[in-house]
């Protein structure tokens, strides 16, 4: 437990640091670094309230996460490498609120769809724990470039890459000519991320994942990260009828379809998992509507969900945990062994149902306002109110069903019926189990007494960044007796009524729908079954088997692509000095390369090949020396050894394999030889012509010294100027011999077609 | 490999004198050619040559360490010296330098660039070893 609670004083660290610029809040801080200035990449960090919100909770509940991970995979294998996911991932997330750069946040945004694969596929051994980690990769990988691709219109309509700039643009871009495609396109990227309808399938299947990644996914991180996209720029692009119609719409049908979908769960996790989708359809909703009291409420609703959701999920894990077992119908009067959990169970059960007096009662209480006094707009009141009012009927049934089945209750008797798990061994669990549930509860009830502390701090700051002006809210348990009022006891009384009929509700809706939810998961199998099907088909005809016609394509094609600029080109003159200073060396040296060349096509026997062609590279190495390029030679001359001996350990491997390749394919690749050899000779010569290199050259050898303090400008290139090039150059190396090696290995284990 | 009592002798004596010349390449890299490619490709000849004059197992003998170990280091330590540069100076990969006086050496520039060198001989020099010992397998 020491190396997980050390573990957790990262996020615990970072949370006390963003609560420090809590303190300070009008004033906002931000960092700019450098990335790639030349292309215009910076990494720019802006801590704005908005920001500060979303870090404080994946911070905050990063560090009960930590904790209880701990806990729960105790004794795990492979616990180390979980929590270098876990932290990459909690990392990545504070990158993408964090960021105030498109591409930044993009970057940040793609490594939390990568570090969530890896975090729901931990157990890699399970084929569904494989499969629904994809499933989440590609439905958010999918929906991850094509907000690229909007970003990228975004910013080229903006004029700039940095959101803060963007934002201080207002309402222009509103009425760019593309703003219908780039908004269609981020929030494509926003919805795959945070599950909204159509796209709802991967987040139900991403609890294969262990719990603690559950928790944090469904609460703070992940999912939320979609949301909290759509608040950073409603600023920029929301308010216009095409954005507030399409965030209501499929956020309703994403609380319906949630809420349908719940009822006829018995699973716990997937009971919650149903739920945050429900809760995520809230949101989306609530920022489509758009007035300053549904941001209001989106916000405290957003902090609310975080806090209950993350708690009831770690209950969830505990109780799954101690049984063994996840399914209602043979979980019952837990109380009696594990008394903390179902206390703390109590304690988010009354913020999840929106009971007072909780940070879930208020927000409930200023969705439901907001939806009544919505813009004005007919349609999306008819539409977010009954939604709104039906997932929170499905809130307060599943919280009975979690807190008094689980707890007091007795096991559900729904077919098929199983024997009750036996309860000798049941509590529950060291500190490590209870400290995020209890903690994460309790402060939920406590913001509820006192919405100030919250409001003040965080909300209204962070309402501004959505709004572009300042509104106070007085945010209070108590309003009078309102309609909202009205509507929360109708919730309740209907949610309870329900609740009696459990177990017909149960079997009805999973009859009726018990395949349904595979709609849309099917579509999404069959797409990916496609893959393998179609791509034999489409890229068969250039990857099928022969190196040697891999090379003659990539020849071929390189001959069309440089030879297309070489004609339309009309200087064909040469350059004067190109005759004038042809020395006896060159001569020499010219002869002795045609002649090895030669001798490399005529010689029958294999190593004599080999040497002909080790005198073509040295030949060339020698040109090298003479024309100044001393470090060019060297390279040459390893390369051309190393190279020699890897094909001599080749040639052992094949010496008696004899593959021949047709007649007619050696004329073709005669042909293509010259054609390359004539290509690059015409290109070196007109090349002379171009006095581009003499200028870059010049700005390398006047600078190296004075900037780089090395006299080799080669070296200086390789390893400063360009830098960058260098390290990607490296990292292909390494790619490139971790696919030679698993090629070789893969053929030896002898499953190679 | 090569089975002459002439090249298993020479080799023996052959892989230091290749590896003091890669160093030595390698840090004249600076100023004048060489550098860490090549050094890299040079330590990595002077894996070939154990390979080639003494065999696979005393190759493995030898080179001790498992298969992508230099590659990872090599990048998590190219990598790194990009950070360097982004947290003292703001930017990534800007070269930062150090003034270092060293005894018997006098004073020495170690700088970030120095680093990134290192990272690139490491990792051209596994894949170089990486390469001979899966072709060496049969």
């Amino acid at each position: 437990m020491l190396g997980p609670i050390l573990l957790s004083l990262l996020p615990l660290g970072l949370f006390v640091f963003f609560l420090g610029k809590v303190q300070h809040l009008p004033a906002i801080s931000s960092y700019v670094l450098d990335w790639a200035p030349q292309i215009g990449l910076t990494l720019s960090f802006r801590l704005d309230a908005l920001a500060l919100l979303m870090a404080c909770l994946i911070s905050g509940i990063g560090f009960f996460i930590f904790i209880y991970a701990g806990a729960y995979l105790k004794g795990h294998p492979f616990l180390k490498r979980f929590y270098a996911f876990l932290t990459l991932f909690m990392l990545a997330m504070l990158g993408v609120v964090l960021s105030d750069n498109l591409i930044g946040l993009f970057v940040c945004w793609e490594l939390t769809s990568i570090t969530s694969y890896l975090l729901i596929g931990f157990n890699h051994e399970s084929q569904k724990s494989r499969d629904s980690a994809l499933m989440a990769l590609l439905t958010t990988g999918i929906g991850g470039l094509a907000m690229l691709a909007g970003f990228l219109m975004l910013g080229s309509a903006a004029g700039t890459f940095e959101i803060s700039q963007i934002i201080l643009q207002g309402g222009a871009l509103k009425n760019a000519q593309l703003y219908p495609l780039f908004t269609g396109l981020i929030l494509l990227g926003a919805m795959t991320k945070s599950a909204q309808f159509p796209f709802h399938y991967w987040l139900p299947n991403a609890m294969a994942g262990p719990t603690p990644v559950s928790a944090y996914l469904h609460s703070a991180t992940m999912v939320k990260a979609g949301i909290f996209l759509m608040a950073r720029l409603t600023p920029v692009l929301g308010g216009t009828p095409f954005w507030m119609n399409t965030l209501c719409v499929m956020g309703a049908l994403t609380v319906l379809l949630a809420a349908w979908m719940s009822f006829g769960q018995k699973d716990i996790k997937g009971i919650l998992a149903y739920t945050t989708l429900a809760a995520l359809g809230t949101l989306t909703m609530l920022l489509g509507v758009g007035t300053p009291k549904a941001f209001e409420a989106f916000l405290f609703f957003l902090f609310a969900h975080a806090l209950y959701k993350a708690s009831f999920f770690m209950i969830a894990g505990t109780v799954d945990h101690e049984t063994g077992t996840r399914d209602l119908s043979k979980l019952g009067k837990l109380a009696k062994f594990m008394p903390t959990t179902a206390w703390a169970a109590v304690a988010a059960g009354i913020a999840f149902s929106g009971l007072p007096p909780t940070l879930g009662f208020i927000s409930k209480e200023l969705a439901i306002e907001a939806t009544l006094h919505g813009g004005g707009n007919f349609a999306m009141a008819w539409m977010a109110l009954p939604a709104l009012f039906i997932g929170s009927v499905a809130f307060v049934y599943l919280t009975c069903m979690l807190v008094h089945t689980v707890f007091w209750g007795d096991a559900l008797k729904v077919s098929p019926v199983d024997a009750s798990v036996r309860k000798e061994h049941i509590h529950d669990g060291g500190w490590g189990f209870y400290l995020g549930p209890v903690c994460l509860a309790f402060l939920g009830i406590l913001f509820g007494l006192a919405p100030g502390l919250l409001s003040h701090a965080l909300v209204e700051p962070a309402s501004e960044a959505l709004l572009g002006f300042k509104d106070s809210y007085h945010p209070a348990l108590w309003h009078g007796l309102t309609p909202p009022l009205f509507i929360t006891v109708a919730v309740i009384a209907t949610g309870l009524v329900l609740y009696r009929f459990r177990e017909s509700i149960i079997e009805a809706v999973s009859k009726i729908t018990g395949n349904w939810h595979y709609g849309i998961e099917d579509l999404y199998k069959k797409k990916v079954e496609l893959i393998p099907v179609l791509s034999p088909k489409i890229f068969g005809f250039f990857q099928n088997g022969y190196l040697r016609k891999y090379v003659a394509s990539i020849l071929a094609f390189t001959i069309v692509i440089v030879s297309w600029p070489l004609l339309r080109q009309q200087d064909w003159s040469l350059a004067e000095r190109f005759w004038n200073d042809v020395n006896f060396e060159e001569i020499v040296l010219v002869f002795s390369l045609v002649f090895a060349s030669i001798l490399t096509l005529l010689s029958r026997k294999t190593f004599v090949a080999l040497a002909a062609t080790g005198v073509v590279g040295l030949g060339v190495a020698a040109f090298y020396v003479l024309y100044g390029a001393p470090d060019l030679a060297i390279t040459q001359v390893l390369v051309e050894a190393l190279s020699l001996i890897l094909v001599i350990l080749v040639l052992f491997h094949f010496s008696r394999v004899s593959i021949k390749a047709p007649k007619s394919f050696h004329l073709l690749s005669l042909g293509l030889s010259m054609g390359i050899g004539l290509l690059f000779a015409v290109g070196v010569l007109l090349s002379l012509n171009s006095p581009y290199f003499e200028r870059i050259s010049g700005y390398f050898s006047e600078n190296s010294y004075l900037l780089a303090k090395g006299k080799n400008i080669v070296n200086v290139i390789l390893v400063d100027f360009r830098g960058w090039d260098t390290m990607g150059e490296i990292v292909v190396l390494a790619l490139a011999s971790l696919g030679v090696y698993a090629l070789v290995r893969w053929r030896r284990e002898g499953d190679a077609p | 490999m090569i089975d002459s009592l002439f090249f298993r002798t020479v080799g023996r004596f052959l892989f230091p004198a290749i590896w003091i010349f890669s160093a030595f390449l390698f840090f004249r890299g600076h100023n004048a050619p060489g550098g860490g490619f090549i050094a890299g490709l040079l330590a990595a000849v002077s894996f070939a040559v154990i390979a080639l004059s003494a065999g696979k197992p005393t190759l493995i003998r030898v080179y001790r360490l498992k298969t992508f170990t230099l590659i990872r280091w090599g990048l998590l330590i190219a990598a790194s010296s990009g950070f360097i540069g982004l947290f003292t100076s703001n930017a990534f990969f800007k070269g930062v330098w150090a003034d270092l006086y060293i005894p018997l050496l006098g004073n020495v520039y170690v700088g970030t660039p120095v680093m990134f060198d290192l990272g690139v001989f490491l990792v051209v020099l596994g894949i170089g070893v990486n390469f001979i010992l899966l072709l060496m397998e049969d």
